[in-house]
């Protein structure tokens, strides 16, 4: 009976003291976050909402003159067509080639595939123009691989391999891999071995167990991978400039044009919020097809 | 149905550390065998190699006769349940269930049937459709159970498929995985480091340590007549009291030991293994049959269901027995600092031999 009542007497005990230190809490941990919320609204949510409002402007004038001309000439149609192309197959480019690398660093042991990592990793700690022009170097008619080729005598003419669409591919491809391979990796390496090794004891070829149990497990990260990876290169600017020669327009460039060739804020903010809402039309595919949260949230 | 498995001289090493020394097996059909032994032990490292995930440097290991080292994985059709279960998270119950059976190219009604039925010997036929995420851990190592036997295999390896549940499921589980094994019959091989699972379960334990296989015998036997220091102490609680050996004799605190049947002196440095729970707390009326040990009482464990009376011998040892917690032993019970004499009977007394394993 004592103990009882001690139990009772208990559930008041301290209850609005209990109950302060809790909203306290909740003050504090918004007031963190102030800061954070304020930086976005200025740096982007402003921009964004100016640019968006620009769109509307042409020749001084409110209407819709900046779509409408996407629409009408065929030329927009051919940059958003080559922009969406040239970005789907540096993406699929970046599958193939970092899939295995992330695969492999997966299986490493830690040390191992932290050098490995590394080697992913520093490339990103240079200028994407010196890298670029790095490319160019290399790429160009008299460049390392073309004499190279000429040398072994397994070519007679240079090839076009730069100042044009094969060397934007080939520029924005090496520039992406990272984003590709880093959030791989981060997913393959959380695959539990044994998952691998209990197909195979059920009876599955390596073959059939990679198909079964680790692509649908990478999955996330894969899709996450490419995801980065063809937004980022939707509105990729440097490299195609550089290595494309002025023979591969990217929608980034015709909006640099407009903007510091023409004056023509109007244009650009026009084509930069298609742009945007392309990317909100992946993310939403996305979201239907794989589910971003569950993406996302590992 | 069941086979046989012989294992050869398998040996493995992993640069200077000898996982595996020339090690040798029979395992009879329908057997359950349990390799029982600390981390490090290797018994891990040869379950792996029966299941195909490790290559050794050298050795044979045949089921029914037929030489299997060189197959691969997964063509030796042996089930496993790993001790994480590696349950596949994107896939169902039923799916995960069903895996082996689609690889063996079962038709899916068929599939859905027979996974049905292995998760019914289990009693989780009612989860099939659950993510594996929403099953607690016992679920889950029900379903890696059920996923390991689904297809039938002759061979059941297990690695330390409990260790991850607590106490009270455990026990459980051991039972019931006892029971499945005495209904399907197959050969089973289990890893544990938990003494009394290995008790519990297993027809026959072989104890590891350092890479050897030391004993192999079945629980009582392992228990009872240990072979040596390493298996004494690793199986059970134990004492061990220096005895001399005088003519032939084995003398304790100066008394010529009465011994059991079998346990003869011999030559050599010996130890007198007592557990804790053989000895009995002697009155004043001398017992024929018991050699008495006589100490002072030092400290008093309640643990529940029995309490651990530590005893400081003239010698300067200190033994520990057991003693049930019935209200009559505990108003029985010596105090700390009194005068005990123990008395452990003549056919408890195990001699071990100290040199070896030291």
């Amino acid at each position: 009976m004592h103990d009882m009542t001690a139990c009772q007497r208990g559930h008041t005990l301290n209850r609005q003291e209990l109950a302060a230190d809790e909203r306290r809490e909740k003050r504090q941990i918004l007031g963190l976050s102030l800061p954070a919320a304020a930086i976005i609204l200025v740096l982007l949510v402003i921009p964004v909402g100016w640019l968006f409002a620009l769109s509307f402007v042409s020749n001084g004038e409110i209407g819709l003159a900046n779509y409408t001309r996407m629409v009408e000439y065929s030329a927009y149609l051919s940059i958003f067509s080559t922009t969406i192309l040239v970005s789907l197959f540096v993406t699929v480019l970046c599958i193939v080639l970092g899939y295995p690398v992330a695969y492999l660093l997966g299986q490493l042991p830690p040390r191992l595939a932290t050098i490995g990592l590394a080697f992913v990793i520093v490339p990103f700690w240079t200028s994407i123009l010196v890298r670029t022009y790095a490319w160019l170097v290399i790429l160009q008619r008299q460049g390392i691989v073309n004499d190279a080729l000429i040398g072994i005598g397994l070519i007679d003419e240079p090839l076009r391999l730069a100042h044009n669409l094969t060397g934007t591919i080939i520029g924005m491809t090496h520039v992406m891999l990272p984003f590709l391979v880093l959030p791989l990796y981060a997913t393959v390496r959380n695959i539990d071995g044994d998952l691998m090794r209990a197909a195979n004891n059920m009876g599955a070829s390596p073959a059939r167990a990679f198909r079964d149990v680790f692509l649908p497990l990478s999955m996330p990260g894969l899709i996450a991978g490419s995801l980065l990876v063809f937004i980022l290169c939707l509105g990729f600017y440097v490299t195609p400039q550089i290595l494309g020669g002025g023979r591969v327009i990217m929608v980034s460039m015709k909006i640099q044009q407009n903007v510091q060739t023409y004056f023509d804020w109007g244009a650009g903010s026009a084509l930069g919020v298609v742009l945007l809402l392309i990317v909100f039309a992946i993310f939403y595919l996305v979201h239907r097809l794989a589910g971003l949260d569950r993406i996302f949230a590992r | 149905m069941a086979c046989s498995i012989t294992i050869r001289d398998v040996r493995k090493t992993y640069g200077q550390f000898v996982a595996l020394d020339s090690v040798g097996l029979d395992i009879a059909p329908g057997e359950f065998l349990t390799l029982l032994g600390p981390s490090g032990s290797g018994k891990t490292t040869l379950l792996m190699i029966l299941a195909g995930f490790i290559r050794p440097e050298a050795g044979s290991i045949t089921v029914d006769g037929d030489e299997i080292l060189r197959k691969p994985p997964h063509l030796r059709n042996i089930g496993m349940v790993f001790q994480n279960y590696a349950l596949f998270p994107h896939m169902s119950v039923g799916e995960n269930v069903g895996y082996p059976l689609k690889l063996r190219k079962v038709g899916a009604a068929e599939r859905y049937e027979r996974a049905r039925e292995a998760l019914k010997l289990v009693q989780l036929d009612h989860l099939m459709d659950r993510r594996i995420n929403q099953l607690s851990g016992g679920q889950r190592q029900r379903v890696a159970l059920a996923r390991a036997i689904v297809f039938e295999p002759q061979i059941l390896l297990m690695d330390e498929p409990l260790s991850a549940l607590d106490k009270k499921l455990r026990e459980q589980m051991q039972i019931e995985l006892k029971h499945l094994h005495d209904r399907l019959g197959m050969t089973t091989v289990y890893v544990t480091h938990d003494q009394r699972e290995a008790l519990t379960m297993s027809d026959r334990v072989a104890v590891m340590n350092h890479g050897h296989i030391l004993q192999v015998a079945p629980p009582r036997q392992i228990y009872e007549r240990p072979c040596d220091r390493f298996v004494a102490d690793f199986v059970g609680e134990s004492n061990f009291l220096p005895v001399e050996m005088r003519g032939g004799a084995a003398v304790f605190g100066g008394i010529p030991l009465q011994l059991a049947e079998g346990q003869a002196a011999g030559a050599g440095g010996k130890a007198l293994l007592v557990r804790p729970e053989k000895l009995d707390i002697l009155s004043a009326a001398p017992a024929p049959e018991h050699n008495p040990i006589d100490g002072t009482v030092e400290e008093l464990v309640y643990q529940g269901e029995t309490m651990l009376i530590y005893v400081t011998l003239p010698g300067g040892e200190t033994i520990a027995l057991r003693r049930g917690t019935r209200q009559q032993a505990l108003s029985e019970m010596p105090q700390v600092g009194e005068p005990i004499r123990l008395g452990l009977h003549r056919d408890d007394t195990v001699l071990i031999d100290e040199a070896a394993h030291a």
